[in-house]
C-alpha cells in the first residue's frame, strides 16, 4: 500500500499495454500500472490511485481538446505522457509533459515514465516550480514575449496558426494571465527570457 | 460573495451603508449626498429623482456583483444611468489610478527592479487602454443614447439619422478587466520582492477596490444600459 507509485494506462491495444506492462515489471522502479479503457475512467482512476503520471495513447483523446485540461484541473500535479505509434499533429503532442513511442529503448521509456528527464530539465533551468508549461508552450511564450504576432510564431516553428492560437490559450489557463505584456512580466520573472532581450 | 444585505424600498439607506461601506461609492456617483437621515431608501430615491427600482438594483449589485439584473428599465432613467457611469469614470480617472500609480512609483523607487519597472509600464498601458475607453463611451456612446432619448420624448433639435447602434457598442465593449486580473495574478503569484511586502499588498488592496467597483460598473453597462437602448431603438424603428 505504502511506497507504491500508481501510473494509469490509457491504452486501447492489449499487445501494447502488455509490452508496456513487461517492461515496467522488470524495471525496479516500484511502478504500479493499472490499465484503463477509457478517458471517463481515467478522470475517475487518476485522483482515486494518486497517480505519479498518466500515460495516454493520443488517438483517445484526438477531438477531445479540454480532456488534457481536465485531467490537469483534476490532478495537477500527475505527470502527463503521450504513448505514441502513429503520427499525431504537434498540436496534440505538445499538450503532454513528455512521450514515449513504441520504438524507444526500454531504459528510456522506463526513466520517461519515472519522470527522470523532467526533474533532470527543472533542476537545470534553477527557476522557481513553473506552472507544468510544456516545451512548446515555452517555445511559443518566448516569441510572444519578443513581441512576434501569432502568424510569426507559427511560420517560425512551422506549425499552423490554430495551434499557436491553443498554445496561447494554454498558456493563460495555466498561468491566470491573458494579456500578452502580461505573459511577458511572467517570461521575465520565471527566467526565461532576459529583459534585455524585449524589444517593444 | 453572494448578497448578504436583504434590502426592499422600505429600508432605511443609512443601515445598508453602515453594512457595507462601498455603497459610499454608490451614492457618490449618483451625486447623492450624506447624511442621510432616517430616509428610506425610496425616500432618498424620489428626493433624487431616481426611480426607485433602479436605485433598489444597484444597491443589490454593490451587495453581490454577481447578482443577475431581471428588469428592463424605461428611457426615464437614462439619465441617472449616464450620470453614474460619468462620475464614476472620473472617480477612477482623477482619485483611484493616480492613487495606484503613486504606490507603483514608490515600489520602483524603493525596490528599483526589472520587474517593477516592467510592472510600471504595464499599468502605463492598462490606463491608456481605459482612457480609450472611457473617451469612446463619452464622447461616441452617451451622446448617441441621450439623442435617442431625446427623439423618442420629441425634444431632440436636429433630426439627423445615425448609422450607429448599439450592438457596434456591445462589440466594442472591450474587456478592460483583462489587464487589471493579470496585474493581481502577477503581484500575488510571482513577482518576487525580497522587501517591500506592504508596499506591494497596499498595492494589491487598490487594486481589489478598483476591481470591485468596475466589475459592477461593466455590469450596469452590460446588464441594465444595453438593453435598455436595444428597447429606445426598436421603438424608434417601430414608429418610423
Amino acid at each position: 500500500m505504502k511506497s507504491e507509485r500508481n501510473i494509469i494506462v490509457a491504452e486501447p491495444s492489449l499487445m501494447v499495454y502488455s509490452g508496456l506492462s513487461a517492461v515496467v515489471a522488470n524495471s525496479g522502479r516500484g511502478l504500479a500500472l493499472t490499465r484503463s479503457d477509457s478517458v471517463d475512467d481515467v478522470m475517475r482512476l487518476v485522483t482515486l490511485r494518486n497517480a505519479e503520471a498518466v500515460i495516454i495513447n493520443p488517438a483517445l483523446i484526438q477531438g477531445n481538446a479540454k480532456t488534457i485540461q481536465s485531467l490537469r484541473n483534476a490532478s495537477p500535479a500527475t505527470r502527463l505522457v503521450a504513448l505514441v505509434y502513429a503520427f499525431f499533429d504537434d498540436s496534440i503532442l505538445s499538450q503532454f509533459d513528455d512521450i514515449i513511442t513504441v520504438n524507444d529503448p526500454v531504459e528510456k521509456i522506463v526513466s520517461t515514465i519515472s519522470g527522470d528527464n523532467t526533474t533532470v530539465r527543472r533542476k537545470q533551468e534553477g527557476s522557481q516550480p513553473d506552472a507544468g508549461l510544456t516545451d512548446r508552450e515555452i517555445e511559443v511564450l518566448k516569441l510572444l514575449a519578443a513581441g512576434m504576432a501569432t502568424k510569426e510564431i507559427a511560420e517560425e516553428l512551422h506549425i499552423s496558426t490554430n495551434t499557436v492560437i491553443s498554445h496561447r490559450k494554454n498558456l493563460s489557463v495555466k498561468t491566470g494571465i491573458r494579456s500578452v505584456s502580461g505573459l511577458t512580466i511572467y517570461a521575465v520573472v520565471k527566467k526565461y527570457i532576459t529583459p534585455g532581450s524585449i524589444t517593444t | 460573495m453572494a448578497g448578504k444585505l436583504n434590502i426592499t424600498a422600505a429600508t432605511r439607506l443609512s443601515e445598508a451603508v453602515s453594512e457595507n461601506p462601498f455603497l459610499l461609492l454608490l451614492l457618490e456617483h449618483l451625486e447623492i449626498g450624506l447624511p442621510l437621515q432616517e430616509k428610506s431608501l425610496e425616500q432618498v430615491a424620489s428626493e433624487h429623482g431616481i426611480g426607485t427600482e433602479l436605485l433598489l438594483t444597484f444597491v443589490r449589485l454593490y451587495d453581490d456583483p454577481g447578482y443577475v439584473v431581471d428588469l428592463l428599465f424605461t428611457g426615464a432613467e437614462v439619465h441617472s444611468i449616464i450620470r453614474y457611469l460619468k462620475n464614476s469614470h472620473r472617480f477612477y480617472s482623477e482619485e483611484v489610478y493616480p492613487g495606484i500609480t503613486d504606490v507603483i512609483s514608490r515600489m520602483n523607487r524603493d525596490i528599483e527592479t526589472g520587474e517593477i519597472m516592467m510592472i510600471e509600464r504595464f499599468f502605463k498601458e492598462y490606463l491608456a487602454e481605459v482612457r480609450n475607453h472611457f473617451d469612446y463611451e463619452e464622447h461616441t456612446v452617451f451622446p448617441y443614447i441621450m439623442h435617442l432619448h431625446e427623439r423618442i420624448t420629441g425634444t431632440a433639435q436636429a433630426h439627423g439619422s445615425s448609422d450607429y447602434s448599439v450592438a457596434e457598442y456591445r462589440d466594442h465593449h472591450d474587456d478592460i478587466e483583462e489587464k487589471l486580473d493579470d496585474l493581481r495574478n502577477l503581484l500575488i503569484e510571482y513577482l518576487p520582492l525580497r522587501e517591500g511586502q506592504q508596499v506591494r499588498r497596499r498595492l494589491l488592496f487598490r487594486l481589489h477596490e478598483l476591481e470591485h467597483d468596475l466589475r459592477i460598473h461593466s455590469r450596469i453597462e452590460e446588464q441594465i444600459l444595453i438593453p435598455l437602448v436595444a428597447c429606445m431603438e426598436d421603438k424608434l424603428s417601430e414608429s418610423r
